[in-house]
């Protein structure tokens, strides 16, 4: 029993060395698709350590295993470790390590990466420009994506219906009016709460509302009835003039937060429609 | 690959289910991928990749290791209902021939699910062939005077009279506590309303009154369940304890 425990043993430690490095990949890609990214990354680990060539396609690899688990900084980091432009995954290794960046924010990092490659195909060449005009849509940079989206031809289907999308959020935005925060300033000092009705936050406005008239009319009813040295007065109006004036600064926050909100979901839908054409295209 | 390097085999037994071989062969390396998450303690990761196994094959001996390895690690990591699924199946399929041996774990699992009475039946099965300290009269004696407490009723209690819900959960002086702030705030309300504070009383007095009135019947909702969860593990600790005692010394 023991005997075979140590050639099971001896038999599996040289198991990853006994596959090709292709048959390995063609397993990383199994781990991949069934979402078992940990031991996806420990098998490429595992190759790194055993194989001193090919260091390229293993930091695309383990940069497309980030990039599928949505650890976007560290996908980001390994496949700008790729260096050889003859692989036969450079492309898409661009368009990931682009497209990863944009999600973290690092808009002229990818910009940069993209107008340094060129591409042979006209299909690339299209979804380079795609996700460069994505990019400028991103930072709001509206004159340059308006430029670039003359380029737009809707020829290719993987990606016709996200141009006219972008396209879309593009007018959505230019109608966008952003909401003011003196405004809702002002709102709530008139009537509080309805600085927050005016940020879109109605359940939470006529709560303040609420709340405000509540000591409200227990300070005016200290006031009327015991005058103004009472220690109800004194009492319930402190608490209305403490939560009277935390209203207008809360209104003038809340205003921050929506328009924070609203960015942030434009943000989301062009992020979605930059996405399915890379899943498209190299899939 | 070094001795206990568990992550590294579980990778590879995963390989060989990757290389589609026979489905005994796939059980097989799935039972070990499943041991080496069980060695590293993942025991979610260890149920449920040993759920992946084809267990309509031949009920045979790799079958039953597969389906109590299932039911062990279910039971570790708390998933009792999927512990005692797997449990009564290797009852129906091997109760002449194996199952004696998942018996300790059958009575644990019904336990942690506070099904006592069955789990005491389980007991008596285990006792009568094994030489165990408890006797059942000993492990399931709480059954006559059990504490456990109903959450619905300590919630409607607090309802009917505000503190008694705690107090009936076990926990006295909360609910002494809570009673009397209740008190105190319809206290100051009708008083209010008394004096012609009609604002002050009916917003301040009744407002708070109700905040910690509704508050306090679902606190007492939760001090129930929080009791039943103590006493859950004072009454089945020691039959953990005995049974465990007994499987070791196998």
């Amino acid at each position: 029993m023991r005997s075979i425990l140590i050639a099971l043993i001896g038999f599996m430690s040289h198991q990853i060395m006994a596959q090709t490095f292709d048959e390995n990949i063609a397993f990383v890609n199994y781990l991949n698709v069934n979402r078992n990214y940990e031991q996806s990354l420990f098998l490429l680990n595992k190759m790194k350590s055993t194989t001193s060539s090919r260091t390229d396609s293993l930091n695309f690899f383990v940069g497309k295993t980030y990039y599928l688990d949505q650890q976007l900084q560290n996908a980001s980091d390994f496949f700008d470790k790729v260096q050889d432009t003859s692989l036969p995954f450079w492309n898409e290794s661009v368009f990931f390590n682009a497209f990863s960046k944009l999600n973290i924010e690092h808009y002229s990092e990818a910009e940069k990466l993209l107008k340094e490659n060129s591409f042979e195909s006209n299909l690339l060449k299209s979804l380079k420009d795609f996700e460069l005009a994505g990019s400028h849509l991103l930072r709001r940079d509206f004159v340059t994506f308006d430029y670039i989206s003359t380029n737009f031809s809707q020829n290719y289907f993987q990606f016709s219906q996200q141009e006219k999308s972008l396209i879309s959020i593009r007018e959505d935005l230019r109608n966008h009016k952003s909401k003011s925060p003196l405004l809702a300033g002002i709102f709530s000092a008139v009537v509080p709460g309805t600085g927050r009705i005016y940020a879109g936050k109605t359940g939470l406005g006529l709560g303040t509302l609420i709340t405000s008239v509540i000591f409200g009319l227990q300070t005016w009813e200290g006031y009327r009835k015991d005058g103004v040295e009472s220690a109800r007065f004194i009492i319930f109006g402190s608490l209305f003039s403490i939560f009277y004036v935390g209203n207008i600064w809360g209104s003038v926050y809340t205003i921050k937060i929506a328009n924070e909100e609203f960015n942030e979901a434009v943000n989301h839908k062009i992020l979605v429609d930059l996405h399915i054409p890379l899943r498209t295209v190299f899939n | 690959m070094d001795i206990g390097d568990y992550e590294y085999a579980a990778v590879e037994y995963e390989r060989i289910v990757y290389n589609n071989p026979p489905p005994d062969v796939v059980n097989q390396a799935l039972l070990k991928e499943g041991l080496c998450y069980k060695a590293l303690t993942d025991y979610k990761l260890a149920s449920s990749v040993l759920s992946r196994a084809n267990l309509f094959l031949d009920q045979d001996s790799t079958n039953y290791v597969i389906r109590y390895e299932i039911a062990l690690n279910s039971y570790l990591a708390e998933d009792y209902p999927s512990a005692l699924s797997q449990l009564t199946q290797l009852e129906y399929f091997f109760k002449n021939n194996g199952y004696d041996k998942v018996l300790f774990l059958h009575i644990l699992t019904l336990n942690a699910l506070r099904r006592w009475e069955e789990a005491k039946e389980k007991y008596q099965e285990y006792v009568n062939v094994n030489e165990v300290e408890l006797t059942v009269e000993e492990a399931y004696g709480f059954l006559n005077k059990t504490k456990i407490k109903d959450s619905e009723k300590a919630e409607s209690l607090s309802y009917f009279l505000p503190g008694v819900g705690q107090m009936y959960a076990g926990y006295f002086g909360r609910g002494l506590l809570s009673g009397f702030l209740q008190a105190v705030f319809i206290g100051y309300g009708a008083y209010s309303l008394y004096e012609g504070y009609f604002f002050s009383g009916a917003l301040t007095g009744v407002g708070l009154f109700w905040a910690f009135y509704s508050g306090g019947s679902r606190h007492a909702k939760y001090l129930a369940q929080k009791k039943n969860e103590e006493l859950t593990a004072k009454y089945n600790e020691p039959i953990k304890e005995a049974l465990l005692k007994r499987e070791l010394s196998k």
